[in-house]
């Protein structure tokens, strides 16, 4: 007899407490909507809550083995038969009582390694190539990233079990295999490829220090090189493999040997056909595979009702593996599966499916309307599928994974916006899927609605309900700003109206452009919107924005680690101007080391680890026969510049201004001084706190820094409604907003600025001294992008709105404006509209993003003493929503900090 | 050769790297490393296949089942493998 | 920034004293709406969740919470008192002794500068009527159509010819108005300020005027009749009346009988009961006042359900909190 699960993980210090949620102490108050899911879906997600983030060697030993066998190939064709190879031998594994099946691997919540893409970070940290790694500045962010300490991470080894970077467990037989694997892709993996060749980049040195000293959060080109885009269904949907198949021969018959005018890359097109053609038979093989599962579990079930399930999952794999689904499930499973094998090709996070309620409506439509299926049944259908896309893990390194992403995986599905010819969006087929993420509470896909003032009020009041339900999803984007952002961005790509509106959320709120495909379904046609370009958040890595003062400050000069990170300035500013221009001058340094050098590994990944996967999906590289190395999309202008900590960066600039050179209370040096010397307090790794309010005074301090603390502290603050804080934002955002243009992608076209947090405010902070606002060296930056710093927005909300809307949102890829309320202050019916009222007044007065934390903070306080009670509380972070046990402590402590709008 | 666990088992599905579902125990959970019984039935692994040669101590050996030789682990599943030929 | 549409200047820029102004509040009127606290009440109710807010005048809050004297020794505010207010204490919670009968009559307040960490702060502020206009205008963009602004306490009424100045303003500039009222004014203020509201909350604490006047210090005859006279007039506002509900003073089924039937005496149906919280007990600690209510517990849900059976069965519309259909 097997020993009880949960008995034998406790005495391996995992509690896996399936008790989880528990009674909430009585005064704490909870959220207003519970969830209930069938309860099939409630058992699926059951295993899920148990289940442990696990690797396997699966995939990488097949890919490794067919490339290296097909050495001296041409590229694309050695990488489209490696892929091949890796999807024809997963193992499938269907779990009982599912109704979508597949997986990444063979595990439940599995992911693997890309060594191709880079090979280092991974490995033990004694080892020679982590420590390579570090030392080129490329696992930098490792060291002040976290992991949280519950939920799947395996945090520890233990027994057979041996821990990948505190989070991803693998079977102890197979951690050689990893490191055989590993070693092959030395010298040849994108990641040191590019490095070989970024050397050459005449401004390498300072992009090394900018790395080691956490400026930038992390390189770009071999880390995360796709995602944060919108995933296109169409050509599966419409044609079924067989069709694409055909597509392929075609093109190979009309393109072979014919370069049709085009004297670099009309021949390429060949091998592109070839090379897609070798992916789309691997992924039919793979269907194939999971409809032999399937029939192979029918033969020895006893369960009547089992067997038959198994039964249907083999026919609907089989006629998926070639064919245009014929209903809504099989079209529901074929979205699922394309989304797995995309994001099986490559490291990728926040590949989101897109406005799937208006995709997938030609099906549910046709089923409804014939009556063969009901909206129970489509119900449970999308909570099966909403625990399917929560099992998506990414395999990438310890600052990525747990610094950046808090091991979220991004997979947005928007709703709303508006139709081609400028109709509301919304459909019945949306109301369900606002439905079951209240029924079945999950972190995938989140959710975001694309607000305009078309859309109908029903459907708001119930995105609302969903927000209520204390998922922190829906977030709300601003559709008209995104359609003038993608307007502007993608016009010299040829971009127009009608397409600008097929637009949606890449990863967490990336707008990302997208078009307009005509779907035919049984004799009827339908447009439906899909991605049409490049990934984004892509280029330039999170810019600590308070570092690059810092660096104004001390000459350059990184205290933290001891090294001269930026050339010396040497000057001494005498007015607030000059030093803001050496700001701007700095900030400038930065970028463009950044962009020279991620623009090589770039280069190097288009050339040795191009898409194909996701290249057969994107418009138009079936058409044009180019991968996106070859711009085959349709829109290429997608690489941008990250920032981090702009609100921190503009309190310290008041003050600055203010204390230092209007008032001339304080000498710049002294407040250098004072901010080296952390106010005479401690760093907040000895604290273990990461929130202001937490820190401690340092035992010998004799209180020389008070009075300049309480003077950076009591001074006015962005989030209030003041002219002259709020003009410091408008200013920098009026520079910030213009200087992509200055600088060129590999695809020759210009950047534009994104800005929101993510998790990086967390481990850049804890880069960065203290600042000239206050903040204590060590402590966590203000979240998003337009968030107050904790406890500064002392006038209310309306007051931050009307700070955070003094600059045209439109003109960056995004905004972030997360709030906490207080579930009092949102209550019944009039609650819901009240929030609604709220959320519509942001939007309208031009602000791009808001998202709601519905929660108590007593809850979320109780959650950090008791995690075991709290296995599924979900919170919003910044653009996502995540596993509280599963978020690093830096960022708990953020949340809990926020300021709570209340309305008791 | 090292004991065989439940991730052996062809009536074993894997959930993560510690427990999986037996179909032979009603689709019951189980841990990997727990003790198997008596419905064991081999699943196709490298380390069961006649390719499969010059095992070193950590269980990754040579496979010459392809054109192209190469280095493979014993625990590598290969139901799918097309030169998989049982032992 | 965006271009006001506003007169330039109000016709009577009078100074009022106000001690919060508090946004997207949602329990106080119809939709979203911005809260303004005007300083001074005629009541002195044992249990106001609003202590610093009773008497119209600048007084000082001390926030014990912040106070780090007893953790580092700070002593900064002491000598810069020149009234010696401040000394150490040698209670065992309170770090510093305030004599506060000294800081009723300082209108200096060198505790507030001195102090780093906030500990003591003022309690109101004086703004002109343009100046809250500015406000207003600001956040009426994210009122919903039935939002507004709705003034409390204190008691709003107690500044009248400031409330009665920014009312009239509201008026001019299309602000949906609420008031939140104990009505204990003379009725020639209570109706003229009606005139300029929308929206009236007025509280009806006790129906036995003996123990309305026991515990709230005044009796309630002029509240009962500016209510009649308000509701009978042709005031076109919505009057709801409420109160806290308070264990062993008010939370009686006869007073609920009572109330109802003074209501339906004068034509008004609906009533909002409210739940005592005891949030206002850390403000009367930074009063330098004792809560005769801090060992009270929150009203329990099913008291509130029971109260508002009664008030149901007699034809009341009775609401309970903020579950309410405005």
């Amino acid at each position: 007899m097997a020993r009880k699960l949960v008995d034998v993980l406790e005495e391996q210090g995992m509690s896996l407490n399936l008790q989880a949620g528990g009674e909430a102490p009585k005064e704490m108050v909870d959220r207003e909507v519970k969830e209930g899911a069938t309860e099939r879906a409630a058992k699926l997600k059951d295993i899920y809550l148990q289940t442990l983030s696990s690797v396997t060697c699966e995939f990488p030993y097949w890919y490794n083995r067919v490339f290296q066998a097909n050495e001296g190939d041409i590229m694309e064709v050695r990488r489209g038969r490696a892929l091949k190879a890796g999807f024809e031998h997963l193992t499938p594994s269907i779990y009982p009582g599912e109704l979508l099946v597949g997986a990444k691997t063979q595990y439940y919540r599995g992911s693997f390694p890309m060594p191709w893409l880079s090979e280092g970070f991974f490995m033990a940290k004694e080892d020679e190539l982590y420590q390579a790694a570090l030392a080129s500045g490329s696992a930098s962010a490792d060291q002040v990233s976290a992991y949280g300490a519950g939920g799947g991470n395996v945090t520890e080894s233990f027994g057979n079990v041996v821990s990948i970077a505190g989070k991803y467990g693998i079977r102890k037989d197979e951690v050689r295999v990893l490191t055989k694997l590993a070693r092959e892709w030395v010298g040849k993996s994108v990641d040191d490829v590019g490095h070989r060749y970024e050397q050459m980049v005449p401004e390498y040195p300072i992009k090394e220090a900018v790395m080691r000293s956490l400026i930038c959060m992390f390189d770009s080109g071999y880390t995360l090189p796709q995602g944060r885009e919108v995933i296109n269904y169409f050509y599966p949907l419409q044609y079924g493999y067989d069709g694409l198949i055909k597509m392929c021969e075609e093109g190979i018959a009309e393109t072979a040997g014919r370069p049709d005018g085009d004297g670099i890359i009309g021949m390429s097109r060949l091998y592109f056909y070839e090379a897609v053609k070798l992916v789309l038979e691997g992924i039919q093989t793979w269907h194939l595979h999971y409809a032999d599962e399937a029939k192979r579990l029918a033969a020895t079930e006893k369960n009547a009702k089992q067997k038959k399930e198994y039964e249907e999952i083999a026919e609907i794999m089989e006629h998926i593996a070639h064919k245009q689904p014929r209903n809504f499930r099989e079209a529901l499973q074929m979205i699922y599966m394309v989304h797995m094998a995309s994001v099986n090709e490559d490291a990728i996070s926040g590949m989101s499916p897109g406005r799937i309620g208006q995709v997938l409506w030609p099906w549910f439509e046709q089923d409804m309307e014939a009556g063969r299926i009901t909206e129970a049944e489509v119900l449970e259908l999308l909570e099966c599928y909403r625990v399917k896309m929560t099992c998506i893990d990414c395999f990438a390194s310890m600052g990525v994974v747990g610094g950046v992403l808090s091991g979220n995986t991004f997979n947005n599905v928007c709703l709303g916006g508006l139709t081609r010819d400028g109709q509301p969006a919304a459909n019945r087929l949306e109301m369900l899927l606002l439905e079951a993420g209240m029924t079945c509470q999950t972190t995938q896909p989140t959710l975001s609605v694309l607000y305009d003032d078309k859309l109908p009020e029903e459907f708001l009041l119930k995105a609302v309900e969903c927000e209520k339900s204390g998922t922190g999803y829906p977030a709300w984007m601003n559709n008209r700003g995104g359609i003038e952002f993608i307007m502007k961005n993608y016009g010299p790509e040829g971009m127009n109206l009608e397409d600008a509106r097929a637009f949606s959320i890449g990863g967490c709120l990336e707008t990302s452009p997208g078009i307009w495909k005509e779907l035919e379904l049984n004799g009827k046609k339908y447009w439906i919107p899909g991605g049409a370009g490049q990934p984004t958040s892509v280029g330039v890595h999170f810019i600590s924005n308070p570092k690059v003062l810092e660096m104004v400050l001390t000459n350059g000069y990184d205290r933290r680690i001891d090294l001269q990170v930026l050339p010396p300035h040497n000057k001494t500013f005498k007015t607030y101007e000059e030093l803001y221009e050496q700001f701007l001058e700095y900030y400038d340094i930065v970028i463009d080391c950044l962009v020279t050098t991620n623009n090589i590994q770039h280069d190097v990944w288009r050339k040795h680890n191009m898409s194909l996967v996701n290249s057969f999906l994107k418009p138009d590289c079936l058409a044009k026969g180019q991968h996106i190395g070859n711009m085959g999309y349709r829109y290429n202008a997608t690489y941008n510049i990250e920032d981090t900590g702009t609100i921190n960066m503009v309190n310290s600039l008041y003050n600055i201004k203010k204390l230092v050179f209007e008032d001339k209370k304080y000498t710049l040096e002294e407040l250098t001084d004072a901010l080296i010397n952390n106010f005479g307090f401690k760093n907040a790794d000895e604290i273990g706190s990461f929130s202001l309010e937490a820190q401690e005074k340092r035992d010998d301090d004799d209180g020389r820094y008070d009075q300049i603390h309480a003077d950076c502290l009591r001074s006015f603050k962005y989030g209030n409604d003041i002219p002259e804080v709020d003009g410091i934002l408008a200013e920098f955002e009026d520079w910030y907003c213009g200087c992509g243009d200055k600088y060129e992608s590999l695809y020759a076209k210009p950047f534009y600025v994104c800005q929101m947090s993510v998790s990086t405010h967390a481990p850049q902070g804890a880069a960065t001294l203290a600042s000239a606002d206050g903040r204590l060296s060590g402590t966590t930056f203000a979240d998003a992008s337009m968030s107050a710093y904790p406890g500064t927005d002392r006038n209310g909300a309306y007051a931050l709105f009307e700070s955070a809307t003094c600059w045209d949102h439109s003109r960056s890829q995004n905004s972030q404006m997360n709030l906490k309320l207080h579930p009092n202050a949102v209550k019944g019916i009039e609650g819901s509209k009240k929030l609604l009222d709220l959320t519509r007044s942001y939007m309208r007065k031009g602000g791009f993003h808001i998202q709601f934390n519905i929660v108590d903070s007593k809850v979320l306080k109780d959650a950090q003493k008791h995690p075991n009670n709290y296995r599924d509380l979900l919170v919003r972070v910044a653009g996502f929503t995540q596993y509280w046990v599963e978020i690093g402590k830096p960022i708990q402590d953020e949340v809990v900090a926020r300021t709570e709008y209340e309305g008791v | 050769m090292a004991k065989n666990n439940h991730a052996d088992c062809r009536n074993f599905t894997p959930i993560d790297v510690a427990k999986g579902i037996c179909h032979a125990n009603n689709d019951s959970i189980i841990l990997i490393d727990s003790e198997t019984c008596p419905m064991f039935t081999p699943i196709a692994k490298c380390k069961c296949c006649k390719c499969f040669i010059e095992a070193d101590e950590n269980n990754i050996g040579i496979c010459d089942g392809f054109k192209k030789k190469d280095w493979t682990y014993g625990d590598l599943k290969a139901v799918y493998c097309e030169q998989f030929t049982s032992k | 920034m965006a271009r006001s549409l506003s007169p330039i200047g109000v016709q009577q820029d009078l100074s009022g004293r106000i001690f919060d102004i508090q946004s997207y509040s949602v329990h106080d009127g119809p939709g979203c709406r911005t809260l303004v606290f005007l300083s001074g009440c005629p009541l002195r109710c044992e249990w106001c969740a609003n202590p610093e807010g009773l008497e119209n005048r600048v007084r000082t809050l001390f926030r014990v919470m912040k106070c780090i004297n007893r953790t580092q020794d700070c002593t900064r505010c002491i000598p810069k008192c020149p009234h010696q207010a401040i000394s150490i204490s040698d209670e065992k919670e309170i770090p510093l002794a305030i004599d506060w009968e000294k800081c009723r009559h300082c209108e200096s307040h060198e505790c507030v500068d001195a102090c780093l960490q906030e500990a003591f702060v003022p309690a109101s502020r004086d703004m002109k009527v343009s100046e809250l206009m500015k406000i207003f205008d600001r956040d009426r963009h994210y009122w919903s159509g039935k939002g507004g602004a709705t003034f409390s306490g204190g008691d709003p009424m107690y500044q009248k010819d400031f409330l009665q100045a920014v009312l009239k303003e509201c008026r001019n500039a299309y602000i949906h108005t609420a008031i939140e009222t104990s009505g204990f004014f003379p009725q020639e203020t209570y109706l003229t300020t009606m005139k300029y509201v929308d929206f009236a909350f007025n509280d009806l604490k006790h129906m036995d005027s003996d123990k309305h006047k026991e515990k709230t210090g005044v009796p309630n005859e002029l509240i009962l009749a500016n209510i009649a006279a308000l509701a009978q007039s042709d005031w076109p506002g919505r009057l709801v009346l409420r109160s806290p509900v308070i264990e062993g003073f008010n939370d009686s089924k006869e007073n609920m009988a009572a109330i109802a039937e003074f209501m339906h005496s004068v034509g008004l149906t609906e009533f909002n009961l409210l739940p005592f919280h005891r949030l206002g007990d850390s403000k009367w600690k930074s009063c330098g006042m004792v809560y005769p209510y801090s060992m009270y517990e929150a009203t329990p849900p099913e008291k509130l359900e029971a109260l508002q059976k009664v008030l149901l069965d007699l034809g009341i519309k009775a609401y309970v909190g903020s579950d309410t259909p405005f």
